[in-house]
């Protein structure tokens, strides 16, 4: 019974944090009908600001060629008041600036750049506090009192859980006070119902969107600097207690404070009991059930109140991304290919490493075409279930001795499986709920599988024989060569048939159906399309392609970890399929080749910046930056971008420049004549 | 006093202009008619002085001051109510909750949703309902109370009569002559039911395919249904 009652404290600390994190998304939700996926990378950057003024007595300055920290003439800490007044002014700061440099260019934008959009800030906000710090754990002075406890009964209670619990009902009523009584809480309402009405009354919704992106980083960066220093202070570990938060969100249907604040502190004291379980149960698995919890609460909130989630009255809603149809291309494909098979000729080992990289990540994008940009379907979770094909790989060709091309063949099958587990939940929900599913999936799945010893060897990994065709090693490695031409060019020759696969795709009758289920799901049920058919196929495919870059990346390591699947690279591989361009292959390939290690990466940290230690948290501010402008500037990526180019050209190389056409107004003067016509 | 001024304005969606070179003016505590077929582009007009259409030609101005370069919310402050066609009620906040947002800043509310609820009282029962959960008639009142809550010197009120009964629009537009007369509001009224708005209207102006076809006192229109009648359906229509 004591042990009961202090794992569930324990747990109290990850729930308040998380009820925090919740808080903040419930409030930018109603503020402005995005769900902020960076609400906790947002707490974990207030939580280092807090330390570095706390401990170190500067400021830090998280750019690049920057001076990375400013001294503010205390060596040994600035006092806790200065410290939390300075931090909590830099979460107003940001909360300004994720709305006007953000969320505010994109508030007619579709579900998927705003997502997009936030996952990029999520990215940039970890990298650069990665890039300034490193990803050590720092330990956080407290600012409540740490040490002193009572008990009750048996059960010793320390102070800091009560306090925290505390703050966080104190700040759950307080916020409900507000939008249940105030003007400005009864405008936001509105608003969040209809924007329109709410313009006619008098009130900005761009000024409620800003007050509201405030209130929110506030509510995350008080959470970051009261729960730092309970649990350990690391880029990724505050970021990612966003899952359990939109777990709680979603129970309390995205409007009740109190009750998204109750399920995440109860769901808290739940994940601290199964920390403790595997101590008491032996046949309970080691690590992970703790995180699955968020996922089943996920899962089990979208599949009683799905349907029923409040959406958003947005005065007008922007078109998707363009995904078009191309004429079958052959020429093109082969000349790349060919290209590509040159390249591993030629080049030393590391570009040859850079362009398997760079195959690989281009699977993946592969993946996220299909899924996200055909099917409209975000998934967060792609680099999860590519890991699953790593790892059944792993298990048959290793354990059972299946030999290649079967073992592979299998794991693709096993990660389709998998994916399409996933559809299931997500059959019921669309848009940013479905997001919410796939990254609760990935973590789930990463942390309850992959990181398990028992059925993955845990951090130590599982060991993957190399590829034989007909007698011949098709190895990565060789002795100390790596990257060998023939395992490149198998990786470049499947790649090229998946790449016209999913070319035809598009073109094929089912092409249209996932376009007309990623537009609207209602009006493709009218049609006659049947979406669940079409999600189950999306799902499917996608999942199976996403498998094959999971086994090349366990034939390239020959020890499948779990840190090349980590949900965070999901994450970040999406946002390098959109800045690609998420509707196209070509889009694909663009994003393999900005894909973490591949070609343009190397070529820029290696040969430009001359190898540089922190490499990857550069690569990563890189793409989370390129991931915001991309949502905001341009939602077709580059591959868009560059086709609209190459037709305007193509225009003025057929028909000369505009103006000697006399011009654009003879569009825009049309109707007036018809009409005039028509009167007279 | 003029409270609005529209001169030669054009205006309509993503460059296509569906009204052209429309001119009217509502003085103070005068209730004008905006009548025509439907497509003719009143409810453009009433959402382009509203600032929620972007002017493509001419001026409008309203309470003296041009809408040109004005966020819509700052004309609302401005003494500007605008009772839109699908009345953009917040259907989730109660009657007394969407009365307040329309309280300006500064005023009492209550006195203020007090004062209104004179005027409306089949709504004092219902004030703790939410307005979802209205009848459409009631949904209708509450809209143009909550426009009326916030002492309006212009109200632009767009097809009231939209899904009512007539014997229910009968009720409300008395209203809005008594509203008129006591506050000195400028009233610029957009109506199907055309004999209707004309019993309350001094003047009316009627649109065709986006432009003035007629305008004048309104009892004059009242006796001359013919005229009316050609505006709306076409010479040719009349004659055949």
């Amino acid at each position: 019974m004591t042990d009961l009652i202090v794992f569930a404290l324990l747990g109290l600390a990850t729930g308040a944090i998380a009820a925090l994190i919740g808080l903040g998304v419930l409030v930018g939700y109603r503020g402005s009908g995005v769900i902020n996926f960076a609400q906790g990378a947002v707490a974990m950057y207030i939580a280092y600001v807090f330390y570095s003024l706390r401990v170190l007595g500067t400021y830090p300055l998280p750019i690049p060629g920057l001076p990375g920290f400013i001294h503010l003439g205390a060596p040994n800490g600035l006092s806790a008041p200065i410290a939390v007044v300075l931090s909590l002014a830099t979460a107003v700061v940001l909360g300004v600036l994720m709305h006007l440099l953000v969320f505010r260019p994109l508030r007619h934008a579709p579900a998927l750049a705003k997502v997009a959009a936030s996952v990029g800030i999520m990215i940039l906000l970890q990298a650069a506090m990665a890039f300034r710090f490193g990803t050590n754990t720092q330990t956080v002075p407290s600012l409540i009192p740490s040490s002193g406890a009572f008990s009750v009964g048996h059960a010793i209670i320390p102070w800091d859980r009560v306090i925290l619990t505390v703050v966080v009902i104190v700040l759950s009523v307080g916020l409900w006070a507000l939008f249940r009584y105030s003007r400005f809480g009864l405008s936001v309402r509105g608003a969040a119902e209809n924007e329109k009405a709410a313009i006619l009354l008098g009130f900005s919704p761009d000024r409620q969107a800003s007050l509201n992106w405030v209130l929110a980083s506030l509510l995350a960066g008080l959470g970051g600097i009261l729960v730092a220093p309970i649990i350990n202070l690391t880029p990724t570990g505050l970021t990612l207690e966003i899952i359990p938060a939109l777990a709680a969100t979603l129970v309390a249907r995205f409007s009740s404070f109190g009750v998204m604040s109750a399920t995440a502190l109860v769901l808290g004291m739940a994940q601290g009991e199964l920390q403790n379980l595997p101590s008491k149960l032996s046949w309970w698995p080691s690590t992970g059930s703790d995180q699955l919890l968020p996922f089943l609460v996920i899962v089990v909130a979208l599949f009683l109140v799905g349907n029923s989630l409040p959406s958003r009255g947005a005065a007008s809603e922007g078109r998707l991304p363009a995904a078009h149809a191309t004429r079958p291309q052959f020429v093109l494909p082969a000349v790349a290919t060919a290209i590509a098979v040159v390249m591993f000729f030629t080049l030393s080992a590391g570009y040859r490493l850079a362009l398997v990289n760079s195959v690989i990540g281009a699977f993946v994008c592969l993946s996220l075409v299909v899924m996200t940009g055909f099917l409209g379907t975000i998934a967060l979770c792609q680099m999860t279930i590519a890991g699953v094909a790593a790892y059944v790989l792993a298990a048959l060709a290793q354990r059972a001795g299946i030999p290649f091309p079967l073992s592979p063949l299998l794991a693709c099958l096993g990660a389709t499986v998998v994916g399409l587990a996933i559809a299931i939940p997500a059959l019921r929900v669309r848009g940013i709920s479905l997001a919410v599913i796939t990254l609760g999936a990935g973590w789930a799945i990463e942390e309850f599988f992959f990181n398990n010893p028992t059925y993955t060897g845990g951090v130590n990994g599982t060991n993957v024989p190399a590829i034989h065709i007909l007698g011949l090693n098709v190895a990565f490695s060789k002795g100390s060569e790596i990257a060998q031409p023939a395992f490149g060019v198998l990786a470049v020759i499947i790649l090229a048939l998946i790449a016209l696969g999913v070319m035809n795709l598009r073109r094929s009758p089912t092409g249209r159906r996932f376009l007309a289920v990623r537009g609207n799901e209602r009006a493709a049920a009218a049609a006659g399309v049947d979406v669940k058919r079409m999600k189950f196929l999306g799902f499917g495919l996608a999942s199976f392609i996403a498998g094959i870059a999971g086994c090349f990346v366990a034939y390239q390591q020959t020890l499948v970890s779990q840190s090349s699947f980590d949900i965070l690279v999901s994450v970040s591989v999406l946002a390098i399929a959109y800045i690609g361009g998420i509707t196209s292959v070509s889009g694909a390939m663009i994003g393999g080749a900005l894909s973490t290690g591949g070609i343009v990466f190397y070529f820029l940290l290696v040969v430009v910046l001359g190898n540089r230690s922190n490499g990857l948290e550069i690569e990563d501010l890189i793409s989370g930056l390129g991931l915001i402008l991309t949502a905001i500037l341009n939602p077709e990526g580059i591959a868009g971008a560059m086709r609209i180019t190459k037709q305007t050209l193509m225009r003025r190389l057929r028909f000369g420049p505009p103006s000697a056409r006399g011009g654009v107004p003879v569009l825009a003067k049309a109707p007036v004549q018809d009409r005039e016509r028509e009167l007279a | 006093m003029k409270v609005l001024e529209v001169s030669e304005l054009t205006t309509g969606y993503s460059g296509a202009p569906v009204v052209r070179h429309l001119s009217l003016e509502v003085d103070e505590g005068e209730i004008v008619a905006l009548l025509g077929p439907n497509g003719a582009g009143k409810t453009t007009t009433l959402l382009t002085v509203s600032g929620l259409v972007p002017i493509m030609g001419g001026d409008i101005t309203v309470l003296g001051v041009p809408v040109r370069g004005h966020a819509p919310h700052g004309l609302a402050r401005l003494g500007m109510a605008h009772v839109p066609e699908e009345r953009a009620l917040f259907s989730q906040l109660s009657v007394r909750e969407n009365l307040r947002l329309g309280v300006q800043r500064g005023v009492k509310a209550a006195q203020a949703i007090d004062d209104v609820l004179g005027h409306f009282s089949a709504l004092q029962p219902l004030v703790g309902r939410k307005a979802g959960l209205l009848s459409g008639g009631e949904q209708q009142m509450l809209a143009l109370a909550r426009a009326l809550v916030s002492r309006p010197r212009l109200l632009m009120v767009d097809e009231m009569s939209l899904g009512l009964a007539p014997i229910i629009v009968e009720q409300f537009l008395p209203v809005l002559s008594h509203i008129a007369a006591e506050t000195g509001c400028g009233v610029l009224l957009v109506e199907q039911h055309v004999r209707l708005a004309l019993q309350i209207a001094s003047r009316a102006y009627v649109l065709a395919h986006g432009e003035l076809v007629l305008e004048g006192p309104a009892d004059h229109l009242m006796k001359n249904e013919d005229l009316l009648e050609t505006s709306y359906l076409g010479q040719g229509a009349v004659d055949g």
